[in-house]
């Protein structure tokens, strides 16, 4: 009896601490995610917020449509530049990467992934703007393409280990070349793996500012070009809220809420895809 | 144990020696993961159109011996096969032989069901589509590779549905439909059944027993009721005292569960080891 009264209080004693535990990690998260909603849901909802870039200090109404752009510009053709090389790098890994080689490359990502992300902006800096001399989107977008480069190749070799030898296998087995297999079977098989790890690295991306401080510079004005400077949400929110203007302030606090909401809906548009394309 | 006492065992049960047909013929193969010997001196002549059980206990390298067959082995590294393995006279060991056409004519299938996270009409529609056939080809061979495996019924409906929604017993029997669609002529099995219930073990030898007419089995199982049950011939494999795989002794299946030669055969049968 006092045995099982022993069990029964432990079990309840740990489940209580699991609860606990996810608690403590998830409250965090959600206090967050409310106060950003909360105090940036009012400058997400002026008017021209979404439509138009921002006036002069004093003009009122004012919006951040030039950052909308040129964060999707600078991501997109960072993404563009990182997420197939670094998938085909991940594809290198966990197929053909059992060796020196492999070995190598895994270690350089894994120092590139501890690299605070200010260096990767120095690296864009003198990379692209020193040698241009103009500071530019593209410059950033190279900062930014290193950046997710180890996110994307190492969570793609995760996503293919995963798939089970025996795939491989029933592949060869039918007298498929091996480079077939990789393609056509284990590829496919780990793609919402390889996706989400894409999709992982461009919120990283789109979230980052130190890289675009010397690389973007940003830019108040609406500009497509990618040769020049060029304005970024992350950016909006860094100068905007150390401005003491309490328009702009608000502003800040939208072009973040913004922010998380693009990265929230580019995720689960991914993995409705991946759903679909996999039943 | 000779070749050539082998030879007259395999002899042994068919009526003229003219009908003997010998598809695949393994002769001294020694096997090594590194420095380690797994299989010494096997040998093993495997009729065409007949089926031929490797028994033994684990670890005696039945599966190992199994896998050298259509060079799976290649895909560890660091092993190495000696001897010869002959399909049809050529030595399948042999460096320059094309393994991806060995593996079209000596398919496999595996002891948990492996089918490709596809629809079940492109799992078995893959190797087609890797020789590259026709579309109308295509689909032909597979509503023949399901009509074999007594999937057709079950899944007409349903062919671009997830191979994985089917249950274990319908998606060994898709695996196997996959491997019929290369048309290939041996046919090998790790332990096929070892991970389904008794119902669609059943199904499976039914299987075996209608393919045997047309393409030539090797079984690997650890169930000697299931060889006895479904082969003609059967090889009783155990480690020896450097823990590499032998084959102990090789005959018709009748001859070893009911009059083994060798006493450690008959020790196997009867359950006092193993």
């Amino acid at each position: 009896m006092s045995r099982l009264l022993t069990r029964v209080l432990l079990d309840r004693f740990v489940s209580a601490l699991i609860v606990l535990s996810v608690m403590l990690a998830a409250i965090p998260v959600l206090v967050l995610l409310l106060f950003v909603l909360i105090k940036g849901l009012p400058g997400m909802l002026a008017p021209g917020f979404f439509t138009s870039p921002p006036h002069p200090v004093g003009v009122p109404g004012g919006g951040v449509f030039n950052a909308i752009i040129g964060t999707l510009e600078i991501v997109g053709i960072g993404s563009l530049l990182a997420v197939p090389f670094g998938t085909l790098v991940g594809i290198f890994l966990s197929e053909y990467g059992r060796n020196r080689i492999g070995d190598t490359v895994r270690f350089v990502s894994d120092v590139l992934t501890g690299l605070p992300s200010i260096a990767f902006g120095i690296f864009g800096y003198t990379v692209l703007v020193a040698t241009l001399h103009h500071f530019s989107a593209v410059s950033a977008s190279v900062a930014l393409a290193v950046l997710m480069l180890p996110v994307v190749l190492r969570a793609t070799e995760t996503a293919l280990v995963l798939v089970p030898q025996s795939m491989r296998e029933a592949g060869l087995a039918l007298g498929a070349p091996r480079w077939r297999v990789t393609i056509e079977v284990i590829v496919p098989a780990a793609l919402g793996g390889i996706v989400t790890g894409a999709l992982l690295a461009m919120a990283r991306a789109a979230g980052e500012t130190a890289p675009l401080l010397f690389t973007a510079l940003g830019n108040d004005f609406t500009q497509v070009n990618p040769l020049q400077p060029m304005g970024a949400l992350a950016l909006t929110v860094f100068k905007n809220a150390l401005l003491p203007y309490s328009d702009l302030q608000d502003q800040a606090w939208a072009a973040a809420l913004l922010l998380v909401l693009m990265v929230a809906v580019t995720n689960i548009l991914a993995r409705v895809y991946v759903r679909r394309i996999q039943r | 144990m000779t070749w050539a006492n082998m030879q007259a065992d395999v002899a042994a049960p068919t009526t003229h020696e003219a009908e003997i047909e010998i598809k695949l013929d393994a002769r001294h193969v020694n096997f090594f993961y590194g420095d380690f010997q797994a299989l010494q001196d096997a040998s093993l002549a495997v009729q065409a159109r007949k089926i031929t059980a490797l028994i033994g206990p684990s670890g005696c390298g039945k599966t190992t011996f199994l896998r050298i067959f259509n060079r799976m082995h290649d895909l560890t590294p660091g092993t190495r096969a000696t001897g010869e393995v002959l399909l049809d006279g050529h030595n399948v060991l042999s460096p320059d032989i094309d393994v991806i056409n060995l593996r079209r004519q000596v398919g496999m299938l595996f002891q948990r069901a492996n089918p490709f996270p596809k629809s079940i009409y492109d799992n078995v529609a893959y190797g087609p589509h890797i020789l590259g056939w026709s579309k109308q080809q295509i689909s032909e061979i597979v509503e023949e590779s399901l009509k074999d495996t007594g999937l057709w019924e079950e899944v007409k409906d349903r062919l671009q549905r997830s191979a994985l929604n089917l249950s274990g017993g319908q998606q060994q029997r898709l695996c196997l439909a996959r491997a019929l669609a290369v048309k290939p002529e041996v046919i090998l099995m790790d332990e096929p059944a070892s991970a389904l219930d008794p119902i669609a073990t059943l199904r499976i030898e039914e299987l075996m027993q209608e393919l045997k007419k047309r393409y030539t089995i090797v079984i690997v199982t650890h169930n000697m009721q299931q060889s006895a049950r479904v082969s003609d011939f059967t090889a009783f494999m155990l480690m020896n005292e450097r823990r590499a795989g032998e084959v102990i002794e090789f005959g018709p299946t009748d001859d070893i569960f009911n009059r083994p030669k060798d006493s450690r055969t008959e020790d196997y049968i009867t359950g006092r080891f193993g």
